[in-house]
């Protein structure tokens, strides 16, 4: 395998990290995550925590204002075999994201979400619907305004 | 529940906050200049320490009074069964929101002595204000907010602020237009409840 190859994908999260092909996309679904609404996200990266916590919905409309999503590619090497999981985890922000993180997991972490879809889309309430706001237990909300104050030469 | 009409300022508050450590301030100059002619600490207290005390009068009271309300208000709607389902404070304002119940509570910034609880029912227009000017590339903004009326008075709850224009594709301004849209959500649903 050539070096310019191995180099090369180093910057393609869908290159096979073993034989450097491209892999095939064999999973896509869209996850609402309904504990992290915006002004309280914090990193988390333990797979468990996302087997706990994400709910599978089957469109971006269906997820409330304010709520976190994360979008699953589930990919397979043709050549080897070997498969990859990247999970991006953004903030739905009207036609925009606002992506947080993008984690990887290569053995097979994610597996039973990706079966858990197959069940359906039962355990999401509709962003219309009575109680997408109250959550899971009509829990209480805080949040505040953002201010962001820059001296003459605060660029970022 | 609050039946009287909405008032965002209080203006002799406003006045007060504003004209008292002036008057104070003169009053002590004037005191300065009759009895301490000559200098001394008489004179350096009454020309120096009002004015430092009204710098920070105004610069630190105005909050502080907020906070002390804002909490009592919270205090009082616990005690009356009120459920903060959600609570957005903002520079101007705070507004907390009883889903369950369809009401809403606010407190003004510029009149905190007054809170108001009504029914989310009085609320007749909800909407989102991403506060963007220019065009193409050049778009951007500089404040964002989500704003509604009752009884005719428009209630603006900024959610981002700031000194500079951001691009629209910018994470604060995004962080902004998510808050604004969520409460937008949060208040429609409210006045869905409202009887």
């Amino acid at each position: 395998m050539g070096i310019f190859r191995k180099m090369r994908a180093m910057f393609h999260e869908d290159w096979c990290s073993l034989c450097q092909s491209e892999m095939d996309v064999m999973h896509k679904q869209l996850f609402a995550l309904p504990d992290v609404t915006v002004g309280h996200y914090c990193s988390h990266e333990e797979p468990g925590y996302f087997r706990e916590h994400l709910v599978p919905v089957g469109k971006k409309s269906q997820i409330p204002a304010g709520m976190y999503a994360c979008g699953l590619h589930q990919y397979r090497c043709p050549q080897c075999g070997n498969r990859r999981t990247k999970l991006t985890v953004f903030l739905p922000v009207r036609e925009e994201e606002k992506i947080e993180e993008i984690l990887f997991f290569d053995h097979g972490e994610l597996d039973g979400l990706i079966y858990q879809k197959d069940m359906g889309f039962a355990g999401f309430p509709d962003a219309n619907g009575p109680d997408a706001r109250l959550g899971k237990n009509g829990g209480l909300r805080q949040d505040s305004a953002d201010r962001k104050t820059c001296g003459p030469y605060g660029y970022e | 529940m609050n039946s009287e009409p909405l008032k965002k300022k209080n203006l002799l508050y406003l006045l007060s906050y504003i004209c008292v450590p002036i008057a104070v301030t003169a009053v002590c100059f004037l005191l300065g200049y009759l009895f301490f002619r000559d200098g001394g600490m008489g004179a350096a207290i009454l020309f120096m320490v009002p004015p430092a005390l009204s710098l920070l009068w105004w610069m630190f009271a105005g909050k502080m009074i907020f906070k002390g309300k804002r909490k009592n208000m919270m205090r009082e709607l616990e005690r009356s069964g009120f459920t903060p389902n959600h609570t957005f404070d903002s520079d101007g304002s705070t507004v907390v929101v009883d889903i369950e119940h369809g009401k809403l509570a606010m407190l003004f910034f510029w009149n905190p002595f007054q809170s108001y609880v009504l029914p989310a029912s009085r609320i007749s227009k909800i909407w989102t204000d991403d506060g963007k000017t220019g065009m193409g590339p050049l778009a951007g903004s500089s404040r964002v907010s989500f704003l509604f009326t009752i009884d005719g008075v428009r209630i603006r709850v900024n959610t981002f602020t700031s000194n500079k224009r951001w691009r629209m594709d910018s994470d604060y301004i995004l962080t902004g237009i998510s808050k604004a849209d969520m409460m937008a959500e949060v208040l429609e649903e409210a006045k869905g409840r409202s009887v």
